[in-house]
């Protein structure tokens, strides 16, 4: 049965980095100090986390290189990460696992490690940039007051034993016959409920594994959950903030950042998509000349500009999967829109991603020769991928050839092509705090086995880098095809690429390709 | 001195000694050394003391055997020039002592002052398997031995306390150790000393303790028990977690279930079970 030390073995960071130094906290005293946890080389990642307030990330930043589309510079890609109280139930009793200094046993931190191919079921191969774990211990206070419950730290030397937690699928030991005579005490110790949490921030290094096809380059991050108890849990949710700073602290040609001068509109704006189930739309069929990714052939289901308050199912247990809503594409030749029915995989739910991102606009020319048309020119969203500033997340994929986008079968992840990477019988939901901010809430009320780690957000996030140069000329170059009727500043301009892929133009009113959620049907 | 004291005939204890330190230092200040001990180390017993008294209040039981469970790691590493050697020992360990003697001793007065007294020597011992290394690196590269050797870890001190003017418990958490408690060991480095040398009517049925080093008492649980009549009858811990009941000199008394009908005892399962056994008392 496994003890403290084991358990953190599976965590990410100690996977890439088992040596990682680390830092106790806790009440116990005379408890083992190891070696203070290392901040490490700086990377390209960096933030700020205050132990006092152990729940919150603070300032994330990433150090971007120069690209063709921009400088070296280094944007705020999160205001900060909210890690909010956990709701455990446990034989019908509520409990709110608070993530605070109090429960803190340990804080690792590393600036490199490696997970190689092949090493672990449950994480990608990844090499990490600054990373941090944190553990949490949690048990019911079997000294409390009477007729109440609280939560008290686990002292440290129960986290030693080896049976701190008990294997998975272990059967309860049998009840011991606890009898005494006259010249005899017997002592009887009672077990309180115990929860584990790990709380991990790993930064990863730039990759391309993130989007099918390896079209993109973008820099992982997962800042992720981590839950393991001694009792079975009837119920738990879980919610994680993911909030960027209101406008967009990019600037494009090494100019501050001011509309008219960089293409883009600073404000953030966050959107969501569902990709396309149809074996047609294989993302190595798209990226060509003649097929650029316009939204109607790559996507079923979107919303952007999306407001505080918005909040969808994103992944249920309950989705049967199977046929699903319809959705209206745009006929060019017919001049209408024709209805479609959409092929939901098993639990797919609303959207399946989300994308917080500063739009763009158009050359200031080209806004100026159509000054009343409806063209929508003042805001256009950056889709499938983002040339600048744009945080993902993608609980779904369509159903890829890489592994790397493979879903959750009933073992762990990366298993079942266009499947969601969250565990089956969790419940997602996404809901928009603001334009610039989400939380991602789970829930589940099965029965969570005693000692099996469950994960909460373990697809994680990535920060969008840059496509590669060929990639980026090919999509260009399909895009160019459908800019004909437009000037000629249209066609070397990324903000009417995204346009384009999203609109089609009828004279002087923009028409969506694929018409968005929630508009009503022409 | 005359004290209440000297009526009582018998005192029934229960002790816990938690000893949790590390220590680094260089024990040889003419050398590049430094010397590791990391100790975690958990003592408790129940006992019955006999009054045995003289000029002061005295009670005293030669048969104690104390429960033990612990770690211990210790190394030392010598560096000199380009070359270094580490010898180094780690132990995990659990069982129970040889018995000895444990004797308390009251010297009423202002100040009301005891000594409790666990001589070393050869009581309170406990074998154990220790796993060793030794290395050596120079500039041509690094050997290291290891093994396994029979080891002894042993217990004992005397331990400076106060006590009430009448009769009642005496609380070990301020309790101060002469030497330490175990061989080697820094009194300043973190020696716990918690539980209880109560004094009651009688010994405990069943005491209840959550399952921490400490061990500590859970109070106000109820459980059931099957009495010798045949009948089930329900009890209640007390602040320190004992379960008296008068009990007849035959019979058994059997646990049947800690009833989960409060909380937070509710949310509690049942552990380890152990039976201390006080033979002078039948």
């Amino acid at each position: 049965m496994p003890n403290l030390e084991t358990l953190l073995n599976d965590t990410l960071l100690l996977t890439a980095a088992p040596d990682a130094p680390w830092k106790s906290y806790g009440a116990s005293p005379g408890a083992l100090e190891a070696a203070a946890a290392d901040p490490g080389t700086p990377g390209r990642w960096n933030w700020s986390h205050d132990v006092r307030k152990p729940g919150r990330v603070s300032g994330v930043t990433y150090h971007l290189l120069r690209t063709p589309w921009y400088v070296e510079q280094t944007p705020t890609v999160l205001e900060e990460l909210l890690w909010h109280p956990i709701e455990v139930g446990y034989r019908g009793l509520p409990l709110t696992l608070e993530l605070t200094k109090k429960f803190l046993v340990r804080k690792y931190e590393t600036s490199r490690g490696t997970v190689a191919k092949g090493q672990s079921a449950h994480w990608l191969p990844a090499e990490l940039d600054r990373s941090m774990l944190l553990v949490f211990g949690f048990q019911l206070n079997l000294r409390a007051k009477s007729k109440t419950f609280s939560l008290e730290p686990i002292p440290l030397d129960v986290m030693e034993r080896d049976d701190f937690m008990p294997r998975p699928g272990a059967k309860p030991p049998k009840a011991p016959v606890m009898k005494v005579t006259r010249t005899e005490t017997g002592t009887l110790q009672l077990v309180p409920l115990r929860v584990l949490v790990c709380a991990e921030f790993v930064c990863c290094q730039e990759s391309t594994d993130y989007v099918p096809g390896a079209k993109a380059r973008t820099s992982r991050f997962r800042p992720h959950l981590m839950l393991m108890s001694n009792r079975p849990l009837e119920r738990l949710a879980a919610k994680i903030s993911i909030r960027r700073p209101s406008m967009s602290t990019m600037a494009h040609e090494g100019l501050p950042p001011a509309d008219d001068q960089d293409g883009m509109s600073h404000m953030m704006a966050t959107g969501m998509w569902s990709d396309s189930n149809s074996p047609e739309i294989a993302w190595e069929k798209i990226f060509t000349v003649s097929i650029p990714p316009v939204w109607s052939s790559i996507f079923s289901r979107f919303k952007t500009n999306l407001p505080a308050g918005a909040g969808y199912l994103m992944a249920s247990p309950d989705a049967p999967g199977g046929p699903g809503f319809l959705s209206h594409r745009w006929n060019d030749a017919a001049g209408r829109y024709e209805q479609h029915q959409e092929e939901l995989m098993p639990g797919q739910g609303y959207f399946d991603n989300i994308h917080v991102a500063p739009p763009m606009r158009a050359p200031k020319t080209l806004r100026d020769l159509y000054p009343d048309a409806k063209l929508n020119l003042e805001e256009i969203v950056m889709a499938p991928f983002c040339i600048h500033d744009c945080l993902h997340q993608h609980w779904r994929w369509l159903p890829a050839k890489e592994k790397s986008l493979h879903g959750w079968d009933e073992k762990g992840p990366y298993a079942v092509p266009g499947a969601p990477h969250i565990p089956l019988h969790q419940h997602l939901r996404v809901e928009v705090e603001s334009p610039h901010a989400y939380a991602y809430c789970v829930r589940s009320e099965q029965v969570l086995e005693p000692g099996r780690w469950e994960y909460i957000l373990h697809e994680g996030l990535a920060y969008g880098i840059s496509a590669s140069h060929d990639v980026m000329g090919k999509m260009l170059l399909g895009g160019r095809a459908l800019l004909s009727p437009w000037p000629s500043e249209a066609q070397a301009s990324w903000a009417m690429f995204y346009w384009v892929l999203r609109y089609s133009r009828t004279r002087d009113r923009a028409v969506e390709r694929l018409l968005e959620d929630g508009a009503p049907v022409p | 001195m005359p004290s209440s004291w000297f009526d009582v005939p018998f005192l029934f204890c229960r002790l816990r000694i938690v000893a949790s330190y590390t220590v680094r230092e260089n024990t040889m200040p003419s050398f590049d050394s430094l010397t590791t001990r990391d100790v975690e180390v958990a003592v408790s017993g129940a006992f019955r003391l006999q009054a045995a008294h003289g000029l002061q209040p005295y009670f005293r039981n030669e048969q104690v055997s104390l429960h033990v469970r612990g770690r211990t790691r210790g190394e030392f590493v010598l560096i000199e020039k380009d070359t270094s050697l580490t010898r180094g020992a780690t132990a995990k360990f659990a069982g129970t002592t040889t018995a000895g003697l444990v004797a308390l001793t009251l010297f009423p007065g202002d100040k009301h002052e005891a000594q409790l007294a666990l001589p070393f020597g050869e009581a309170f011992t406990l074998p154990i398997k220790s796993q060793v290394w030794e290395t050596y690196t120079h500039p041509k590269g690094t050997h290291t031995n290891r093994g396994t050797v029979d080891d002894e870890f042993s217990i004992g001190d005397h331990l400076t306390l106060t006590f009430p003017e009448k009769p009642g418990e005496v609380r070990l958490d301020k309790a101060e150790p002469l030497i330490g408690f175990f061989p080697d060991c820094k009194t300043e480095g973190g020696v716990r000393l918690t539980g209880l040398l109560r004094l009651t009517a009688d010994i405990p049925a069943f005491h209840l303790a959550d399952d921490t080093l400490d061990a500590n008492p859970i109070p106000h649980c109820r459980v059931r028990v099957l009495c010798p009549d045949g009948v089930e009858r329900e009890y209640e811990s007390d602040e320190a977690g004992d379960i008296f009941i008068p009990r007849a000199d035959k019979g058994v008394y059997t646990l049947v279930e800690v009833l989960h009908d409060r909380a937070p005892q509710s949310a509690a399962v049942p552990g380890a079970w152990s039976v201390d056994v006080i033979p002078d008392m039948a």
